[in-house]
């Protein structure tokens, strides 16, 4: 295992655990990144073996980061706009009980 | 002299120091700034393995405009709530140290690059006890909360 997927590795699972202990959509939304930051790392270590896949990786996760940033964003701005908070737990319509 | 292998790996550790200064600050803001230091190494790291396509798309795309998004996000909501003195302390010396280091690998006599065999099996061991800490703690965690 080298250095670059221990990194990758390391900040995947910080990013997830900072998902599951903050309630705070912009904390949420930041540790998101960071998981993508993570797989960037992660990815760096095929370089060697192949730089075509490296680079469509890059291509497709920076495509993805995009869209999960700007739906998140979106989620963030309208729930501030309705109840004041950016608290997950101040979103309570829509939900079953 | 290792210090001719060392730049990969000082921009790693520096991907890693951001990456835990991110989930470890308070603030919305030096968070934020701190993923953005992170991905700036990364970057960084790509550009010392020679791959100029993926860095280019990782400086202009991601950095350029997701973390934008992400600092102003933070910024509207949330912000900074004090001034961190030790935040800008920590990170100003790592960055120095890193540059140090840097600068030294730079110039250092190159050697040859040893060949490790490493088994495969020990890093699965490891990957294995990471996963059940992390699960283990995410476990408390969450069950404190709840």
């Amino acid at each position: 295992m080298t250095l670059a997927i221990f990194v990758g590795v390391v900040l995947i699972l910080l990013g997830l655990y900072s998902i599951a202990v903050t309630r705070n959509l912009v904390r949420v939304l930041i540790s998101l990144e960071l998981i993508t930051v993570g797989a960037f790392a992660a990815l760096a270590a095929v370089a060697s073996v192949n730089p075509t896949l490296v680079f469509y990786g890059v291509l497709i996760l920076v495509m993805i980061s995009v869209s999960e940033a700007s739906i998140l964003a979106a989620l963030i701005y309208r729930n501030y706009a309705l109840t004041g908070e950016t608290d997950v737990s101040s979103i309570t319509a829509g939900r079953e009980t | 002299m290792y210090l001719d292998v060392m730049i990969g790996e000082i921009l790693l550790l520096a991907t890693l120091f951001f990456g835990v200064l991110t989930v470890y600050s308070k603030d919305n803001v030096y968070s934020a700034a701190s993923l953005a230091a992170a991905a700036g190494a990364v970057g960084a790291y790509y550009i010392y393995i020679m791959q100029f396509a993926p860095a280019f798309l990782l400086f202009v795309i991601y950095i350029g405009a997701v973390m934008l998004l992400v600092i102003m996000t933070a910024a509207m909501y949330g912000g900074a709530q004090r001034r961190s003195g030790r935040y800008v302390l920590a990170t100003t010396l790592v960055f120095l140290f890193a540059a140090i280091l840097g600068v030294l690998a730079f110039y250092a006599p190159p050697t040859a690059p040893a060949l490790v065999q490493t088994g495969d099996l020990l890093s699965i061991v490891i990957m294995l006890l990471g996963v059940a800490a992390v699960s283990l703690v995410v476990g408390i965690e969450v069950a404190r909360r709840t």
